[in-house]
């Protein structure tokens, strides 16, 4: 079994042996969450990438004051300041009146939507190694199904089956995640 | 909240595999300017490392034998001579025991 590093452990390896592969495990862990929460200030995809991407450099130019606290929440502190600062610079550019037809923020950012992708992305991530790989492949790699029952020398019916059940176990999960939240 | 159908789920499915696709490009552009710092970090780390083994004695060594020569080429008796060498020697080790003691090989 192998053990999932904890955050001090990971930056412990960036800062004493400069591990960059340290950080990307880092940044793999927590980028969806600090990406939800900079989309839900900025509303517009471009634009909370660019935070994102603002905030984890910030952080890890500034690693030397985190205080050992939740790495993703951090993270998460330091994308809203950036994007609070990006509003306000904005707000203060725009000095000419509003035209009706200007660019208005995308509007496709959706609470509900979010805490369900959130929810999703930690189901997948608890699911065992085996339906964790067939979800990959299938829905993020669009392998298809006779492929993937090749891989894992399984008949095509079989993978079928496992992924309507793995699919279930999913649902059931985002639904009664998205009911605690 | 309303219950997930089938369209429903696939659709939030389709949403994860951009919302993957994004964190991929995220990631990806964040680790670049990583590296770039980290490889920026090490040359200097190194360059110190020389500036300290290298630079330092060569200063001392300069140093030393240009007080050597105006001493050696000034009418004075031995003992001040030897005052003269001996002090701004110890100035200059005591200054670089300190710089010395707080160098620190990763910053």
């Amino acid at each position: 079994m192998v053990l999932r590093k904890t955050d001090i452990e990971l930056i412990r390896e960036l800062l004493h042996d400069g591990n960059a592969r340290a950080f990307e495990t880092l940044m793999k862990r927590y980028t969806s969450q600090v990406y939800g929460a900079a989309l839900r200030l900025m509303k517009d995809e471009e634009n909370a990438q660019e935070v994102v991407q603002l905030a984890f450099i910030q952080a890890y130019r500034q690693l030397d004051s985190w205080r050992g606290e939740n790495f993703g929440a951090w993270v998460t502190i330091i994308a809203n300041h950036i994007a609070l600062r990006m509003l306000e610079k904005e707000k203060r550019r725009q000095t000419e009146p509003l035209d009706e037809n200007a660019d208005t923020p995308d509007e496709t950012y959706n609470e509900q939507k979010e805490q369900r992708l959130q929810a999703l992305e930690e189901a997948i991530e608890q699911l065992p190694e085996a339906d964790r790989q067939i979800i990959q492949w299938h829905y993020y790699e669009n392998v298809p199904l006779q492929t993937i029952a090749e891989r894992l020398g399984q008949t095509e019916n079989n993978i079928k089956v496992r992924i309507f059940r793995i699919r279930e176990r999913l649902k059931k999960t985002i639904e009664y995640e998205t009911d605690e939240r | 909240m309303k219950p997930m159908n089938d369209n429903d789920f696939d659709l939030l499915l389709a949403e994860s595999a951009k919302r993957r696709q994004s964190v991929e490009h995220i990631n990806a552009q964040v680790m670049q300017t990583v590296r770039r710092d980290l490889h920026v970090k090490a040359v200097r780390k190194w360059t110190r490392l020389l500036g300290i083994c290298l630079g330092l004695p060569l200063a001392v060594v300069v140093y030393v034998w240009v007080l050597w020569e105006v001493i050696a080429a000034c009418p004075m008796q031995t003992p001040l001579r030897v005052t003269c060498i001996a002090l701004p020697l110890i100035t200059i080790a005591a200054i670089l025991a300190r710089n010395l003691k707080n160098y620190r090989l990763d910053v």
